[in-house]
């Protein structure tokens, strides 16, 4: 069948309600929650006069207004945090991506609007398996991965986040009056502005410079600290009171940085190591007791939830052998 | 009643449905998409019109058939109809009736459909939409904080309104259910010996 009407465009309709739809929000008229055409016609007479025009250009303006008060609703979606409803200074806003349900995307961002006293500290935690991205008004994000818990306090100084466990990512928005501080297990990091990941370990802290440089501050005794500056490409390692720079280029940095899309890459890496990774984001636990493989190299893709395509694997290609518990807890592999 | 309510109740009891009403088009129409569009607007620019005197009991079941009748008007000035094409109409508007379908997406879902939408948008203009409207900065000060001009951020806003509503309407899971059913109906059919489509 050929082009069957004469009917008015649909997307012409569109085009003209949404430019409407702009210029109103540009006179800011739009910051409502429930949109009142009638009030809207009264403040603008161009408008009164276009909308008055046919009932098509009604319906297409509250089409488009439809999905803009979709959007404004996607911050009132409850989040998982108590928080307290107290007059805010700072307006924090959250999102969360389960990486269960992820497939192959980038981190979703969507919000909740979640309304903070000023001055005093905001946790923000992830279960295993869960990542999360904190959004900051003052425009910085932080990406938590799985099995994390920060407290974040932004005071007209310095903006702080203690990280008391796990790995979150950082990209800071530049503010050279009031300095971003991250404080966990003994160091300091310091940014003025800029893109950087730190991941609480066992045995220390480990930094990875995505852009721009930090300085790391590993505070031995009160009044004296260790320092060093780390810039981009770089990952920091801080153990023992010591701070080893290790220049690592772009790929490495990107790689130990997958998580960020839901991805854990594993290159030339011992199957103990891979296994200990895997079990950052699984609650079964995997264990490779066996002495004679735990140093096998494996490389290769995973998305960080896909243990199961790990163990194929290691079955598959390996021919190694995996046993599960009885109660699902924990998974042994041997050779 | 008064523009207003109207107004409201459409946003609240018509629009919802406009996406199931496309597909639904889509399907019927068998053609390039502009067509079904187009009657999916003109289908509610009727259902507001006869709204403004009665609000119809069953909004989508008025919505389907007055799309539905539409596409027949047409159909019959261009002289193209067949015999499968009418059958298969009845049949439809049966499946429409069943409350069985569920009807709105769960909370979980419309935030997931949200975000998917919002980060489909391209980087500055998906920006511009957060701080405009969900951190709910004034449009000079989003411009400040991005560095761009207000007329900047009023085109972002027109451009990327657009494209939400785009995205929102191809990505809406329950009109999928709904295209199952109908085609379960249609391969019930097809056992009594209708034509087959293409």
């Amino acid at each position: 069948m050929n082009k069957l009407s004469n009917l008015p465009s649909f997307y012409r309709l569109e085009r003209e309600a949404s430019r409407w739809l702009a210029a109103l929000d540009a006179k800011g008229l739009l910051d409502c929650d429930e949109a009142d055409l009638a009030a809207l016609a009264e403040e603008s007479p161009d408008f009164a006069k276009w909308l008055s025009q046919s009932d098509s250009h009604r319906v297409a303006f509250l089409q488009i207004m439809s999905t803009w008060e979709r959007i404004e609703r996607l911050d009132e979606y409850p989040s998982m945090d108590k928080a307290e409803q107290i007059k805010p200074r700072f307006v924090l806003i959250e999102a969360r991506q389960w990486i269960a349900m992820a497939a192959s995307l980038v981190i979703l961002v969507g919000s909740a609007l979640v309304l903070l006293p000023s001055g005093s500290p905001n946790n923000f935690e992830t279960e295993i398996g869960e990542r999360r991205v904190v959004a900051l008004a003052e425009g910085s994000n932080i990406e938590l991965n799985s099995n994390t818990k920060i407290s974040v306090t932004l005071i007209e100084t310095e903006r702080i986040v203690t990280l008391s466990r796990g790995e979150a990512f950082f990209d800071i928005s530049h503010d050279k009056s009031r300095p971003f501080r991250v404080i966990t297990g003994g160091q300091v990091i310091t940014v003025l502005g800029t893109k950087f990941s730190v991941h609480k370990r066992k045995t220390g802290v480990e930094v990875i410079v995505f852009a721009g440089k930090v300085q790391v501050d590993n505070l031995i005794e009160e009044n004296n600290s260790e320092s060093a500056i780390v810039l981009a490409d770089s990952i920091a390692i801080s153990e023992n009171n010591k701070i080893i720079v290790l220049k690592q280029g772009p790929e490495a940095v990107s790689r130990e940085l997958s998580w960020r899309t839901g991805m854990i890459v594993f290159d030339g890496t011992t199957l103990a190591d891979a296994a200990e990774e895997f079990n950052r984001y699984s609650r079964p636990q995997i264990f490779c007791k066996d002495p004679s493989i735990a140093n096998l190299r494996v490389s290769g893709q995973f998305h960080s939830d896909n243990y199961t395509a790990f163990l194929r694997l290691l079955s598959d290609e390996y021919g190694l052998k995996i046993s599960r518990s009885d109660n699902g807890k924990t998974i042994e592999i041997s050779g | 009643m008064d523009e207003r309510t109207l107004d409201r109740w459409f946003l609240r009891e018509v629009l919802p449905h406009q996406e199931a009403l496309l597909r639904y088009l889509r399907w019927i129409c068998r053609s390039d998409s502009a067509d079904a569009m187009d009657i999916m607007q003109e289908a509610l620019v009727r259902v507001y019109s006869s709204a403004r005197k009665k609000t119809p009991d069953d909004p989508k079941k008025f919505l389907f058939a007055t799309g539905r009748n539409i596409f027949l008007d047409l159909v019959r000035r261009a002289k193209v109809v067949t015999i499968d094409t009418a059958t298969d109409l009845v049949e439809v508007s049966t499946v429409h009736d069943e409350r069985s379908l569920e009807t709105y997406v769960s909370t979980q879902q419309e935030w997931r459909i949200l975000s998917n939408a919002m980060v489909s948008l391209p980087g500055l203009c998906q920006e511009v939409i957060k701080l405009r409207r969900i951190y709910g900065f004034s449009q000079r000060e989003t411009a400040e904080k991005l560095g761009i001009s207000e007329a900047a951020v009023e085109s972002h806003i027109r451009r990327g309104v657009r494209r939400l509503a785009e995205k929102l309407r191809s990505d809406n899971p329950i009109a999928e259910g709904h295209l199952v059913r109908i085609d379960d109906k249609r391969s019930e059919k097809k056992a009594k010996s209708v034509k087959p489509h293409e």
